[in-house]
């Protein structure tokens, strides 16, 4: 699932482990996210929403939305 | 190299690396029972493997931070386990060539390697339990999984095998030293998609 994570931190000056510390999750984890080869879960995709102060559909692109190639 | 293009360190070449120098050696020594020295050389070859695979697992955890606390747990465990394993074995063989046991206390003695065995399983359903991180805990579910089926499928194939005379009787036991290797190959899997 594509998203913005990696532009959102980015402008915090935000490294991997911050977030990852922010989230307490491991670093493997937000990389995993922000290159899309993992999805969170709910809790974990609120969690992040919050931290950034955004809705999740504002940092996470719907599957069903992604233009299809 | 960006912080974005960072991945985990890999484990899975060290870990198939001893797994198959090891086999060999065992295969090798036994086979053609060679001469100390070169025995002690063939091995030298899975030992290296060994360290290789330690070195990756502790730049892996220094890479996961503090999400590594079940990992480290796990490890602390199956350290205990394997030791009480080894000593439980020689115990139960020393017991076994030494007294004509029969009954109760020849079940109690033959069970005595199993216990810390089926302690291992345990460790690791607690490695699953522990895991705070859900992506780590995702990592060794499908591990696991991986580890379950190729156990499944070998010992399905070997059976019949078996029933039909084509290959020796193998004892039950090693379906964990088989479940161990898929472990391995989990763990291969699992790199190839990160």
């Amino acid at each position: 699932m594509n998203n913005r994570l990696r532009v959102l931190r980015a402008e915090r000056a935000w490294s991997q482990q911050d977030l990852a510390e922010r989230l307490e999750v491991s670093r493997q984890s937000v990389n995993a996210i922000e290159t899309g080869r993992y999805d969170p879960s709910l809790p974990l995709a609120f969690k992040i929403a919050d931290l950034f102060g955004l809705a999740i559909e504002e940092i996470f692109t719907n599957p069903a939305k992604e233009p299809k190639q | 190299m960006p912080e974005e293009e960072m991945r985990a360190p890999k484990i899975g070449v060290p870990v198939v690396s001893y797994v198959i120098s090891l086999l060999a050696s065992i295969f090798i020594v036994k086979t053609y029972h060679p001469a100390t020295a070169i025995a002690v050389l063939i091995f030298a070859v899975p030992v290296a493997a060994l360290i290789w695979m330690v070195v990756q697992a502790r730049r892996a955890k220094r890479f996961q931070g503090d999400a590594a606390c079940g990992n480290r747990a796990y490890q602390r465990r199956v350290v205990a386990l394997a030791l009480v394993y080894v000593a439980l074995l020689m115990l139960a063989v020393w017991l076994n060539k030494s007294y004509a046991l029969t009954g109760v206390p020849a079940v109690i003695v033959a069970l005595l390697p199993a216990l810390p065995l089926v302690g291992m399983i345990v460790a690791m359903a607690r490695l699953i339990i522990d895991t705070q991180d859900e992506y780590q805990r995702m990592l060794h579910v499908r591990q696991m999984l991986i580890a379950t089926g190729f156990t499944l499928a070998v010992c399905s194939v070997w059976g019949f095998l078996e029933e039909f005379g084509l290959v020796a009787h193998v004892p039950a036991y090693w379906t964990f030293v088989l479940w161990c290797g898929g472990l391995g190959i989990g763990t291969v899997y699992n790199e190839s998609r990160s």
